[in-house]
C-alpha cells in the first residue's frame, strides 16, 4: 500500500494537475480539516474559513463522511453524494505526502441520464434517501401516500396498468364502528392488495378511502385478472374483530400507454370506478366496456345482471322510449304501459325493481293510484318513486310529495337531470338498504349478546340450586308462547313486540334471588321445616333487592321488568301467594306470565322429589286449580297453546300410567276439600320443590299455606 | 332537410332541445317517432265519439310530448284544450281541436322532409 500512497508535494502536484483533468475536484484534506472542517488559509466569499463539506452545501459533516474513514483505515473509498437532483461520485483515496497523511477527494459529477435510466435513478435516490422514504409514506398503511403521486407519479409517461380502487360504505363504517374498525378495515384492504401484486407495482393511499394502483407493463387480460382477484379477496376476507364489516372495493381500471400520463388514466379509472360503484363490489376496465359493448351490439335486449333495473310507467309509447333511450346504457329498462300493468310489474319483480319512473295520467289505474296501492303495500318503503309528468300545478306536486315519491320531474325534462336524479335516488336506496342490514345485523348481536349474559346469570342460580339448565330456556320459550297467546286472545294488557321480548328475556332471572339462600335449606334433601320455607320464600324480595340495587340500570325497562318478576312470580290471582298477597291484575302481567310457565315446567320436569308429570297431566293440574288460582285468561291462552307447547317439551316425559294417575288426583282432590281453609297463602310450586315427596308420584301443588303438610 | 332545418322551419329552438335531449341523432330520431305516436288520432276519435275522458288523457299525452319535443307550436293549443278537457267539458272544443289539427299537420309536414 506504501508504494501507491506515498509521494512528494512533487508528485501530488503532478497528479493533482492531472486527475482534475478528469475529475471536477480534486482537493487534499488533511487530519485537521477532516475533523473540524474546516480546510486551512481558504476563506469563502464572507471571510469565513472555508469548510470541507461547504462544497456541498450542507451545514455539517457528512454523515457518511468517506474521508476521514479513508484517513483512518488508510485506503480508499467510493461514495455517491446526492445534491440538488444530481449525483456525484466521490472517491477519498488515502495519500501520504513527504511523510505527511492526507486524504485526497476527487469528486465528479455523474451524468445521471448515461449513468442509469431515470427510474433506475429514482428508485436508487429512494433507497438512498430515508428522508424521502418517509415523505412519501402514508404514516397508517405503510404504502406510498398522495405526495408521492404529486411528486412522482402523476406526470410520469409510462406503460402501465392503472387502476383506482375505492373502498364500499368506508364512510358507514366509520361511523357505526368507530375509526379504529375504518382503520383496520383500511389496512385490511391494503394487505390483501399488497399481497395480491407485484413487488414492482406501485399502491397509492389518494385519500381516506380512494387507493391508485399502478402496475407497469402488465397485459390487458392479466391486468383485468389481477384486478378481479383483489376484488374477490377483499370481499371473501374478514376485518380482524369485526366480523359484521363486510369489505368490498368498486375498482376501475385503464391500460395506460406509454405516451399518456398517469394522471389522464386516472381520470378514466375513476369514471369506471364510479361505475362500478353503482353495484359495488365489482371491477370495471375498458376490457369489460368494450367486451359489453360487442356484447350489446351483438344482442340488443342483453340485460347486465349487475344493472339496476328501472321500471317506466307511462301510456305513451313515445315518452317510455324517450326514457329508455336516455338511462338504457346504465339501467337495465323494463317498461309498463298502465297503472295495472305497473302493479303486475311491482308483484312480479318487487324489490327486483330499484326505481320506478312514473307518468300520472293514465287509462285505468293513473299514477295517484300506483302510489296508493304501493304505500299500502309498503312498496314505497323499499322502492323509490320519481313522478314525471308534464301536470306542472303545485297542487298535484305537492300531492305526488305527500303520497311518497322522491321526486318529481317536469316535462319538458332534461336528460342529464333526469339521470342525476334517477342515480342519486337509486345510490341514496341502496345505501339506506345496506345500511338497515347492518344495523339489523348490529341489533341482533347485542341482543344475542345480552341474552347471554342474562343466561350466564341465571345458569349460575340453576347450578347452584341444583337444577338443569334447562329451566331457564323452558320458561323463556314458554313465556314467549303464552305472551304471544296473550296479545292475540286481548289487547288489554297493550303487550308491544319489545315488551313481550323484555319480559321473556327477564324471564330468566325470575330465581336470581336464591343466590342468598343459605346452601343448606336450597339443596336440603328433606322437607323444609316452616322456618325453613319462610326463609326459603325470602328468595323472591332477595331477588328484587339486588335489581333495586342496581344503581344506574335501576331505570331501566328489563330491570322494571326483571323486578316484577322476581318479586311477583309466586304471587296467585287469588291474592293467596307471596310475597305481597298481590291480588288479580295488581300482579303484573310480566309475573304473572312467568309465573305460570315456571309451575308448568315444574310440574313436566324430574326432580329429586318428584318424577316429571306427562304434558297431559301438568296441564290437567294447572287448570284445576291444583296449583293455585291463575288468570283465567292466561289459562286460557295455556289451552289454547298447549299443543305446541307439547311439541316444544320433546324432553322424554316419561308416560305415567292413566289409572294410576286418576286415583292420585282422586286422593289429592279429597284431601285439598278437607284442608281447604289450611292452603292459602303461599305458591305450591315453591313447596313441592323444596320437599322430598320420594317416589311418591303424587305431589300437592295446591296445598298453599306456609306450613307443609305432614 | 336536416333535422335542425326542420325546426328552423317550423319556427321551433332546436338548441334548446338540443341541450335536453344529448345529441341531434337522439333529438331526430324521437322526432321522426312522432310521425307514428297514436295521441293525435286518439284524441280525434275520442273528440268525434264525444268520449271526454279519453279525449282529455289523448291531448294530454300530445301536450307531454309537445314539450319534450319542443314543438312549441302545437304546445299552446294542446294545452288548452286538455284543461278544456280535464273540467268534463267539450264545451268551444271546435276552435281550439282545429288549431291543434292544423299545427299537428304542420308538424308532420315538416318531419317527413327529413331525410
Amino acid at each position: 500500500m506504501n508504494q501507491s500512497t506515498a509521494m512528494t508535494q512533487q508528485e501530488s502536484e503532478v497528479m493533482i494537475r492531472e486527475l482534475s483533468k478528469v475529475f471536477d475536484v480534486v482537493r487534499l484534506l488533511d487530519e485537521e480539516t477532516l475533523e473540524t472542517g474546516n480546510i486551512k488559509d481558504v476563506t469563502d466569499a464572507e471571510g469565513f474559513p472555508c469548510k470541507c463539506y461547504s462544497f456541498w452545501k450542507k451545514g455539517d459533516n457528512c454523515k457518511n463522511c468517506t474521508s476521514r474513514d479513508a484517513f483512518r483505515k488508510k485506503n480508499e473509498q467510493l461514495k455517491l453524494e446526492y445534491l440538488d437532483s444530481n449525483i456525484y461520485q466521490v472517491i477519498s483515496k488515502y495519500v501520504e505526502i513527504d511523510g505527511k497523511p492526507y486524504v485526497m477527494e476527487l469528486i465528479n459529477q455523474m451524468n445521471a441520464d448515461a449513468v442509469m435510466d431515470e427510474d433506475g435513478r429514482n428508485e436508487l435516490i429512494k433507497q438512498l434517501s430515508g428522508y424521502n422514504r418517509e415523505l412519501y409514506t402514508d404514516a397508517l398503511t405503510g404504502i406510498y401516500n398522495r405526495r408521492y403521486y404529486e411528486e412522482r407519479i402523476r406526470n410520469s409517461n409510462m406503460s402501465a396498468g392503472v387502476a383506482m380502487i375505492d373502498l364500499d360504505d368506508f364512510k358507514i363504517y366509520n361511523d357505526t364502528f368507530g375509526h379504529d374498525a375504518g382503520d383496520l378495515a383500511l389496512t385490511t384492504v391494503v394487505g390483501i392488495i399488497k399481497d395480491n401484486v407485484r413487488r414492482t407495482d406501485m399502491l397509492i393511499r389518494m385519500g381516506g378511502d380512494e387507493f391508485l394502483l399502478v402496475m407497469p407493463d402488465i397485459g390487458e387480460q392479466a391486468f383485468a385478472d389481477k384486478l378481479n382477484q383483489i376484488q374477490g379477496k377483499i370481499h371473501s376476507s374478514k376485518v380482524p374483530g369485526y366480523s359484521q364489516l363486510r369489505l368490498s372495493v368498486s375498482i376501475g381500471g385503464v391500460l395506460s400507454g406509454s405516451g399518456s400520463t398517469v394522471e389522464k388514466a386516472i381520470r378514466k379509472a375513476d369514471q369506471f370506478m364510479y361505475q362500478a360503484k353503482t353495484c359495488k363490489n365489482m371491477v370495471v376496465t375498458e376490457h369489460d366496456e368494450q367486451l359489453k359493448e360487442q356484447q350489446e351490439s351483438a344482442n340488443n335486449n342483453g340485460s347486465k345482471a349487475y344493472k339496476y333495473r328501472i321500471l317506466v310507467v307511462d301510456d305513451s309509447e313515445m315518452n317510455r322510449e324517450i326514457l329508455s333511450e336516455i338511462l338504457n346504457e346504465e339501467y337495465d329498462i323494463i317498461e309498463a304501459d298502465s297503472g295495472d300493468t305497473c302493479i303486475d310489474m311491482l308483484r312480479k319483480y318487487e324489490t327486483g325493481i330499484s326505481l320506478v319512473l312514473l307518468d300520472i295520467v293514465m287509462p285505468g289505474m293513473d299514477g295517484f293510484g300506483v302510489l296508493n296501492y304501493m304505500n299500502h303495500h309498503h312498496y314505497l318503503e323499499d322502492i323509490p318513486v320519481i313522478m314525471i309528468s308534464s301536470e306542472d300545478s303545485t297542487e298535484t306536486v305537492r300531492r305526488a310529495y305527500e303520497m311518497g315519491v322522491s321526486d318529481y320531474i317536469n316535462r319538458p325534462f332534461d336528460a342529464g337531470v333526469v339521470h342525476r336524479r334517477v342515480y342519486n335516488t337509486i345510490k341514496l336506496y341502496a345505501k339506506q338498504r345496506r345500511l338497515i342490514a347492518l344495523i339489523t345485523n348490529q341489533v341482533y348481536e347485542k341482543e344475542k349478546n345480552n341474552r347471554m349474559m342474562v343466561g350466564i346469570l341465571s345458569q349460575i342460580v340453576e347450578f347452584r340450586n341444583g337444577e338443569s339448565g334447562s329451566h331457564v330456556l323452558n320458561i323463556n320459550i314458554f313465556t314467549g308462547m303464552l305472551l304471544e297467546s296473550l296479545v292475540q286472545h286481548t289487547d288489554k294488557y297493550d303487550l308491544s313486540w319489545s315488551e313481550r321480548l323484555l319480559i321473556t328475556t327477564a324471564s330468566a332471572l325470575h330465581d336470581i334471588g336464591k343466590i342468598g339462600i343459605d346452601d343448606k335449606i336450597l339443596n336440603k334433601p328433606g322437607r323444609l321445616t316452616d322456618e325453613e320455607f319462610k326463609i326459603m320464600q325470602n328468595h323472591t324480595i332477595i331477588g328484587a333487592s339486588i335489581l333495586e340495587n342496581m344503581g344506574s340500570y335501576q331505570d331501566e325497562e328489563l330491570m322494571k321488568v326483571a323486578y316484577q318478576i322476581c318479586r311477583w312470580h309466586h304471587e296467585r290471582y287469588d291474592g293467596k301467594g307471596y310475597p305481597d298477597g298481590l291480588k288479580g291484575d295488581e300482579i303484573p302481567i310480566s309475573a304473572q306470565v312467568v309465573s305460570l310457565a315456571d309451575v308448568y315446567d315444574a310440574l313436566v320436569s324430574e326432580r329429586v322429589y318428584k318424577k316429571a308429570y306427562s304434558h297431559e297431566k301438568a296441564i290437567e293440574m294447572i287448570t284445576n286449580g291444583e296449583c293455585g288460582c291463575f288468570n283465567p285468561i292466561l289459562l286460557e291462552c295455556l289451552l289454547d297453546i298447549q299443543d305446541r307447547i307439547k311439541r316444544k317439551m320433546k324432553t322424554g316425559i316419561p308416560e305415567d300410567n292413566p289409572f294410576k294417575k286418576r286415583e292420585k288426583k282422586a286422593e289429592l282432590k279429597e284431601f285439598e276439600n278437607v284442608k281447604e281453609d289450611f292452603m292459602d297463602v303461599v305458591s305450591k310450586n315453591m313447596e313441592k320443590e323444596y320437599s322430598n315427596f320420594e317416589n311418591d308420584e303424587f305431589v300437592d301443588f295446591s296445598r298453599g299455606g306456609e306450613k307443609p303438610r305432614f | 332537410m336536416t333535422i335542425r332545418e326542420c325546426y328552423d322551419e317550423l319556427g321551433l329552438d332546436f338548441d334548446a332541445v338540443l341541450s335536453r335531449l344529448v345529441n341531434e341523432k337522439l333529438v331526430q330520431k324521437f322526432a321522426l317517432k312522432f310521425l307514428d305516436d297514436p295521441s293525435f288520432q286518439n284524441l280525434k276519435d275520442a273528440l268525434d265519439s264525444k268520449d271526454v275522458e279519453t279525449a282529455f288523457r289523448a291531448a294530454h299525452t300530445l301536450k307531454g310530448v309537445c314539450l319534450n319535443l319542443g314543438f312549441d307550436n302545437l304546445y299552446p293549443s294542446s294545452k288548452d284544450l286538455t284543461e278544456l278537457l280535464r273540467a268534463g267539458s267539450m264545451d268551444g272544443y271546435e276552435d281550439l281541436f282545429a288549431e291543434v289539427e292544423k299545427e299537428y299537420n304542420r308538424t308532420c309536414e315538416a318531419l317527413r322532409k327529413v331525410a
